[in-house]
């Protein structure tokens, strides 16, 4: 079912949502009658969806919704018109392709994202386990899912009575070693990251192979996820292809070459004429042939530059570039541009390598990371890609897939040292590290930084300045924190501390 | 009602401060025993102080 969209005003969307069903001119002639309308306001995203049911041809009439006065050529017979959240661009297709650039009357498919509905963990649970769950629920007892699951595998020739005493004795453990409300935790976090953390080493690990790839590991690494860098020292992609590509070679050396950011610098050298105003773009052959780039490219990325007029060379390949306000500023400028500018591929990617796994299956690292533009290529399988860049996961995906990166990250950092630190310490810097909504440091510009009692940030850090600040602004002090609670000579809410007593009477 | 290692720890403190301080004992106690923690620690296990705590909802 295809649909087709364009571009309207708002004004005049709303208008017609008040009319429909309604008839509604555009210039386009149409050969296939749509059954769907997307409008778009700004070009980007797509606001309204129009159901359509019939095409005509245009004739001069009244009561009908014009597009624009002249040129107007079909009626689409409108049944009914909605005002949608808004739709992306890349979510259309055009055959297989996804829709790169708008034009105004296109026809192209809605992509709706496969949807399944995950069963709830408890039914996708297996019987076996869920029978050891049941037992123990007889006996009022809540197991967890990993303890059953241990307890089911080994099951099998243990007694009825004994297997009960077991289920007794499981309970008696897990309480005994829950943790009490009031448990200083971030303390016990701390510690527990803290003292494996000075035994790591400096060790940096290389990919096998000819070309080396480094990624930042062990301390460094660990520094920089907590101090939540807005770029990490060496940003890499994981990049996973389609399951049906994922083995055949060719296809993943053109995703490859598809990745690899390639700028004019890269394959030709730029010679600036200041007598004649004029830039010279003298392509390396050898270069060129290496990152497999044709003149074509280059000349179709040198027509989406604005402010040039392109002159072809007198040699060969060469290009004569000419900026079209004549002055020595905007030389230099263009020069600038012409450096950066990309052939091919993605922005940030600076290097891509295939690798085969032991399967036979090809993964792609890459150096750099541009996840969102990555995302949005056709042969790559979007949900299992991943980048080191936490950041950007979380300004990509969203809060709790940052969350998710904290965590995988520095589990995966200490993993590789051979440290074993309880999964629940790094949930819990995750956690803090993110439950405002953004990412933020472990530090003076994130959690410690920014507490909301003036007395903690006063005995954190630039004393002065801080209570000059809540001196002068009004702020009000709960007291509900530690720091503040020791300065005042209260005890802390925390342990013992944030128990109250209360006489019970003898009742006895 | 179960308590917690701290929520313990606080009532026995409590009391054992109340008997340190020349309260009478609840129950009987062995003449051996001196320490106002012991006694406390055994007047909790026979539950007979008469303290509990609050839960406050914040």
């Amino acid at each position: 079912m295809s649909a087709i969209l364009w571009k309207d005003t708002k004004k005049n969307m709303r208008d017609l949502i008040k009319h429909t069903p309604a008839y509604y001119a555009v210039e386009a002639e149409l050969s296939e009658v749509p059954k769907e309308g997307y409008v778009t306001t700004d070009q980007k995203y797509f606001t309204y969806y129009l159901k359509i049911s019939a095409v005509e041809e245009y004739k001069q009439q009244e009561s009908i919704f014009l597009k624009r006065k002249t040129g107007l050529k079909s009626v689409l017979k409108i049944e009914s018109a909605r005002e949608v959240d808004p739709i992306s661009l890349g979510e259309f297709k055009k055959g297989s392709k996804r829709v790169k650039e708008f034009e105004d009357f296109m026809t192209a498919d809605r992509v709706q994202a496969k949807m399944e509905e995950k069963s709830a963990y408890a039914e996708a649970l297996a019987p076996e386990v869920k029978k050891v769950m049941e037992d123990a629920r007889g006996l009022g007892y809540e197991l967890p899912v990993s303890v059953a699951t241990e307890l089911a595998s080994k099951r099998d020739g243990i007694k009825k009575s004994v297997y009960d005493k077991v289920l007794g004795e499981i309970d008696r453990d897990i309480q005994v070693k829950s943790i009490d409300p009031y448990e200083a935790v971030g303390i016990i976090a701390a510690q527990s990251i803290g003292e494996p953390g000075t035994q790591m080493t400096m060790r940096t690990f290389h990919f096998a192979g000819v070309r080396e790839m480094n990624v930042t590991l062990g301390l460094p690494r660990l520094i920089e996820i907590v101090d939540a860098r807005r770029i990490p020292s060496t940003p890499s992609m994981t990049v996973y292809l389609n399951r049906d590509i994922e083995d055949d070679e060719e296809a993943v050396l053109k995703v490859v070459k598809e990745l690899e950011n390639t700028t004019i610098i890269d394959v030709a050298d730029i010679i600036t004429d200041v007598a004649e105003m004029v830039l010279t773009i003298k392509p390396d052959q050898a270069r060129m042939k290496e990152r497999l780039v044709l003149p074509s490219d280059l000349a179709q990325a040198l027509e989406k530059m604005k402010g040039i007029t392109v002159i072809k060379g007198e040699t060969e390949d060469n290009v004569i570039v000419k900026p079209q306000q004549e002055s020595f500023k905007k030389l230099y400028q263009v020069q600038e541009q012409l450096k950066e500018l990309t052939i091919k591929g993605i922005t940030g990617i600076k290097r891509a390598i295939a690798r085969k796994q032991n399967d036979g299956k090809w993964i792609i690292y890459t150096q750099g990371s541009n996840l969102k533009d990555v995302l949005q290529l056709d042969e790559i399988d979007s949900t299992r890609t991943y980048t080191n860049d936490i950041i950007e996961i979380a300004n990509v995906l969203g809060i709790e897939a940052g969350r998710n990166a904290i965590f995988r990250e520095s589990a995966n950092t200490l993993a590789e040292q051979g440290l074993i630190v309880d999964q629940r310490h790094l949930m819990l810097v995750s956690d803090m590290m993110t439950f405002s909504g953004t990412v933020r440091a472990v530090g003076r510009q994130g959690i410690s930084g920014r507490k909301s009692s003036v007395l903690a940030r006063a005995a954190f850090e630039i004393t002065t300045k801080h209570l000059l600040r809540a001196g002068l602004l009004g702020e009000i002090d709960p007291l509900t924190g530690v720091a503040e609670n020791i300065i005042v000579g209260q005890p802390i809410t925390l342990g013992t501390g944030a128990i109250n007593l209360v006489y019970k009477g003898n009742n006895k | 009602m179960t308590l917690t290692k701290f929520e313990k720890a606080r009532i026995i403190g409590a009391r054992a401060l109340q008997i340190s301080m020349g309260a009478p004992v609840i129950i009987d106690v062995p003449s051996v025993m001196v320490d106002p923690v012991d006694i406390a620690i055994l007047e909790f296990d026979n539950n007979v102080i008469p303290i509990t705590i609050r839960k406050v909802a914040k």
